[in-house]
């Protein structure tokens, strides 16, 4: 499987889940959900700290946390998107280029 | 002024005119934390850069970027990681992390001229051009490729990886 593949099922399978109920729930359930796939599709061993490309999909950690601006939201970068939780457990994850509308050049 | 606030000053004025592209700036929530540069171009092609004190900057790019991704590509200083930059917004091509490269488009890579590195290894340019052929890699020592690694600024780690998963590195020294 590479990498589109088991992005698309790690959403797949993140849509199927049981809602979580707080931020720390929803945080808790994409890094269980995508570590799994990542165990058993990806080939490569579990190492957050690989900064380069290794080839496996990570979780956002706590160091690509970035500003929100929004109370009780906690907002990671990650390559390609942005991905927030909300204190009632929603996750967000949006495309880098859904994010653009205010910062053209030009 | 740190040396992300420098990048982004450098890439924001060399891109000023562009009107196909958008820039966005992240910084983080904590001080020690990773800081980002996202540039996208109209047609979709993204470039991203991260910065963190100690690390260096990273450097992504393509039309494809997947979530949870690592980095392709590593620059110690914000005049090598703009350089990069400028020359992938404006060839349009992806980085390869994940591809093997040629050992002439590795030092290209990092923008070194084949007269420098045959002097930093001590050997004539058209030695070094030897050397860079595809085909010499299959003959050649594994103490001559490190030094050739080490002359790009690079080290050379080999790994055995093995079909049930395991991955072990092997001492080159």
């Amino acid at each position: 499987m590479d990498r589109n593949e088991r992005f698309a099922l790690f959403i797949r399978e993140l849509n199927g889940a049981a809602p979580a109920a707080t931020l720390e729930e929803a945080r808790t359930l994409l890094e269980t959900v995508l570590n799994r796939i990542e165990d058993l599709h990806s080939g490569a061993d579990f190492n957050p700290s690989n900064w380069r490309n290794d080839g496996r999909l990570y979780p956002p950690q706590d160091d690509r946390e970035i500003v929100s601006g929004l109370d009780g939201v906690r907002t990671f970068k990650t390559v390609g998107h942005y991905v927030s939780f909300a204190a009632n457990g929603a996750i967000r994850i949006v495309a880098l280029r859904s994010a653009f509308d205010d910062n053209r050049f030009g | 002024m740190n040396a992300f606030d420098r990048l982004e000053k450098e890439v924001r004025s060399a891109f000023a005119e562009r009107s196909d592209l958008s820039l966005r700036a992240d910084r983080p929530k904590a001080p020690d934390g990773l800081h980002f540069i996202a540039l996208v171009r109209d047609d979709g092609f993204v470039v991203e850069v991260e910065w963190q004190r100690h690390r260096g900057f990273g450097i992504v790019a393509g039309r494809d970027l997947v979530f949870g991704s690592g980095v392709d590509e590593v620059y110690a200083t914000a005049d090598a990681a703009f350089a990069r930059v400028r020359d992938i917004v404006e060839t349009g091509h992806a980085t390869s992390g994940g591809d093997a490269l040629e050992l002439g488009d590795l030092r290209k890579l990092y923008r070194l001229l084949q007269k420098d590195v045959a002097a930093r290894m001590g050997i004539s340019k058209s030695g070094l051009a030897q050397m860079e052929r595809p085909a010499s890699l299959a003959t050649m020592q594994i103490e001559t490729l490190r030094r050739l690694v080490a002359s790009l600024g690079g080290e050379l780690i080999l790994n055995a990886r093995f079909p049930e998963g395991g991955e072990r590195r092997i001492a080159v020294d």
